[in-house]
């Protein structure tokens, strides 16, 4: 027989050879502190990123209530001015809110509202009622306009009113502007303005 | 793989630290395997060339490629041994060859490496390894004939 041949059909012979059982415990520390080591580098990196994020948060939250504090400061003067005995200041107030303030404040609103309902001076009136316009979709203003048109007395808001309600395409104003329409009391160019709103209106 | 290395070494301890060494390197190049299927090859590849590399670094052998020139081929009926002979005493014969014929012929018959592997893992010539692997096996069939009569 060839010795080559021999030699690789008995080859299992030349494996008989065994790790030694210590070398599992070799093995899973030599695997520890090769293969675990970027791990630990993520640690380190992920520490960083952490850091580096509350810093980001930090500085968002002192942005933001800087931001909230201002807001606050400019809705106070506001709200002062609105409430402020001169109508002139009151005016000045409606026409920042016009102007500067795009938020849907409650409390300013409700101001407003309050505005046109009491105050006795036709401008500021009429200002804030341009002011609310600013949000045709919210159902206090809408019905507040409408109860406004109901009590007003003073002709050129009332004709302010009218427009606004008509820009509304507000159905529940039919009723006032009927009203406004009969009540032989009311200035013919405030009737006109109330028949071509009806009009508009049932369009 | 531990049998190819301790093969090469004929040392356990060196041995078990090239395979931990080895598949520690493998799970680290793991993307530099183009065939899944070969995992086991590729890390068996790792093995012989560590192997290999603290072999050199022993400096128990040395290969240079100056036997470019092919020696005439023995005689076939050379290369034949008697039925009676013992793996065992096959194996003890082989452990006491040179280290370089050694190796050759460990990388031939048993890791089943063709010559032109041989020649890449140790960076020498095919023809060399040719030489190289029929002067160890002609050491080979004499030993195992003056051992068998001595």
């Amino acid at each position: 027989m060839k010795l080559e041949e021999y030699i690789k059909e008995n080859k299992t012979h030349f494996d008989s050879e065994k790790m030694s059982s210590s070398s599992d415990l070799a093995f899973e520390k030599l695997l520890k502190s090769k293969l675990h080591q970027p791990k630990k580098q993520k640690v380190v990196y992920l520490k960083y990123v952490t850091v580096a994020a509350s810093v980001v948060l930090a500085f968002s939250v002192f942005l933001w209530w800087n931001q909230q504090e201002e807001i606050s400061k400019e809705k106070q003067i506001l709200l002062a001015n609105l409430e402020n005995d001169s109508a002139g200041k009151r005016l000045e107030g409606v026409y920042a809110f016009n102007d500067e303030y795009v938020k849907e404040d409650k409390k300013i609103i409700a101001t407003l509202i309050g505005i046109l309902h009491k105050d006795e001076n036709a401008n500021v009136k009429i200002a804030t009622i341009d002011a609310l316009l600013k949000f045709p979709k919210n159902e206090q203003i809408r019905t507040n306009l409408i109860t406004a048109l109901q009590n007003e007395k003073a002709p050129l808001v009332q004709i302010r009113l009218i427009k606004a309600l008509s820009f509304l395409r507000e159905n529940r104003a039919q009723k006032p502007l009927e009203e406004l329409i009969n009540n032989e009391e009311t200035y013919p160019i405030v009737k006109n303005n109330a028949t071509l709103a009806m009009v508009e209106i049932k369009q | 793989m531990f049998g190819s290395a301790i093969r090469i070494l004929k040392n356990r301890e060196e041995a078990e630290d090239i395979v931990q060494d080895a598949f520690i390197k493998g799970f680290e190049k793991i993307h530099q395997l183009q065939d899944e299927a070969n995992l086991g090859a590729w890390l068996k590849r790792i093995v012989v060339n560590k192997s290999l590399d603290v072999a050199r670094n022993r400096n128990r052998f040395i290969f240079t490629s100056e036997d470019s020139i092919l020696e005439n081929k023995p005689d076939e009926n050379e290369d034949d041994i008697k039925p009676d002979i013992s793996i065992d005493f096959i194996k003890e014969c082989i452990n006491s060859l040179k280290e370089k014929y050694r190796i050759v012929l460990m990388l031939y018959m048993i890791e089943d490496y063709n010559h032109r592997e041989i020649g890449e893992l140790l960076n020498i010539n095919e023809s060399t390894v040719r030489n190289q692997y029929r002067r160890g096996k002609d050491q080979l069939l004499q030993l195992l004939k003056v051992k068998k009569t001595g």
